[in-house]
């Protein structure tokens, strides 16, 4: 259900709004936007064909512009005011980063789809939100790698700190794991590191990592402060 | 054997086979003492780096690039100690995998 001048309709059906109203064109000012300024999950199960004209129409309660429907006067100065603003760019520019990083981890996740209205400018708080989102998914895709199932992933490793852990399948799966785990990661450049094998990881969760052990073996380094602290994970 | 011998025990175990780096050791420390002052982590950390380097492992860069650890020039536990001590501030919370201060290994590596 989305949002509309009208009332709530399901996302795809064409809301009764203002006589004459057509669907408004986002694309102009913003990349980020297909041109009904919609966004949409990537298996496209938000883009529908009907738009409300001008009103904001969201699908969740969380974000963004959860503005009720105006009068066009209102909606007018609303909208001047967002164009005298010099770091509306900088921020439709974060927020299409954002959507664009979302994706990438989950790109089914529910807030991916809404519509908003021509040249809408996020707010700081969206911004903030949708980091949030972006942390809790990129904290989760981890969790769920390292504990498929609630229990540690492989067999415990050397030493008895049970985040040491043994996978087989040797160079190639570990290039597998460091990859799905990179997903809309940044490469930390630092010294000894520039390469690209250490990873920071979506909403500054953590890191990733890839090297060879002492004894030349592959292994993942992965460091979650805030949930695991560190796992290393060999593959033998 | 006391926890922190234990613990100390577990990354020599894994530094018969592996660099072991500070940001591992850190966070461990900080689960295994159930600890939430950050001076107090690196307190109780450096107890346990004291015992790796009693044991003969050596501090040093790490190359992530390459998978080579470069030794620092300090190779006297107390010295090694005392550049962690202060390349550590705990206002900044555990040492991180990109900024893990040094990682240890047998002397053997390099």
């Amino acid at each position: 259900m989305v949002l509309t001048g009208a009332g709530y309709v399901p996302l795809g059906q064409e809301a009764p709004g203002k006589a004459g109203t057509n669907v408004t064109r986002f694309r102009k000012g913003n990349p980020y936007h297909d041109e009904q300024g919609l966004f949409t999950s990537a298996d496209g199960a938000a883009s529908g064909e009907g738009r409300a004209g001008s009103v904001q129409v969201a699908s969740r309660d969380k974000w963004p512009p959860v503005r009720t429907a105006q009068t066009g006067e209102e909606d007018d100065r609303d909208r001047a005011e967002e164009q005298n603003d010099p770091s509306a760019e900088a921020r439709q520019q974060q927020w299409g980063n954002a959507i664009q990083t979302l994706r990438a981890l989950d790109p089914k996740n529910p807030n991916l789809s809404y519509i908003v209205p021509q040249d809408w400018v996020p707010s700081d708080q969206n911004i903030a939100d949708i980091n949030t989102e972006i942390a809790n998914v990129a904290t989760r895709r981890a969790t769920d790698f390292i504990m498929p199932g609630g229990n540690l992933i492989g067999e415990q490793g050397s030493g008895s700190d049970a985040n040491v852990r043994n996978l087989p399948d040797g160079a190639q799966a570990a290039q597998a794991a460091f990859d799905y785990l990179s997903v809309g990661g940044k490469p930390y450049a630092g010294s000894y590191s520039s390469s690209g094998k250490m990873v920071t990881l979506p909403g500054n969760v953590g890191w990733v990592g890839l090297r060879s052990n002492d004894q030349g073996i592959p292994t993942v380094d992965i460091n979650l402060p805030a949930t695991f602290g560190s796992i290393r994970i060999h593959y033998r | 054997m006391e926890k922190i011998d234990k613990l100390a025990t577990s990354f020599l175990n894994e530094a018969e086979e592996d660099y072991v780096g500070l940001w591992a050791i850190a966070p461990t420390v900080r689960r295994d003492f159930a600890l939430s002052d950050n001076q107090e982590v690196k307190a109780r950390t450096l107890e346990v780096v004291r015992i790796l380097l009693d044991h003969g492992l050596l501090a040093g860069d790490f190359d992530y690039d390459n998978s080579k650890i470069y030794f620092w020039d300090e190779r006297d536990p107390q010295a090694i100690i005392a550049r962690i001590d202060r390349e550590w501030d705990p206002a900044r919370g555990d040492p991180t995998l990109p900024e893990s201060i040094c990682w240890f290994a047998k002397a053997r590596v390099q």
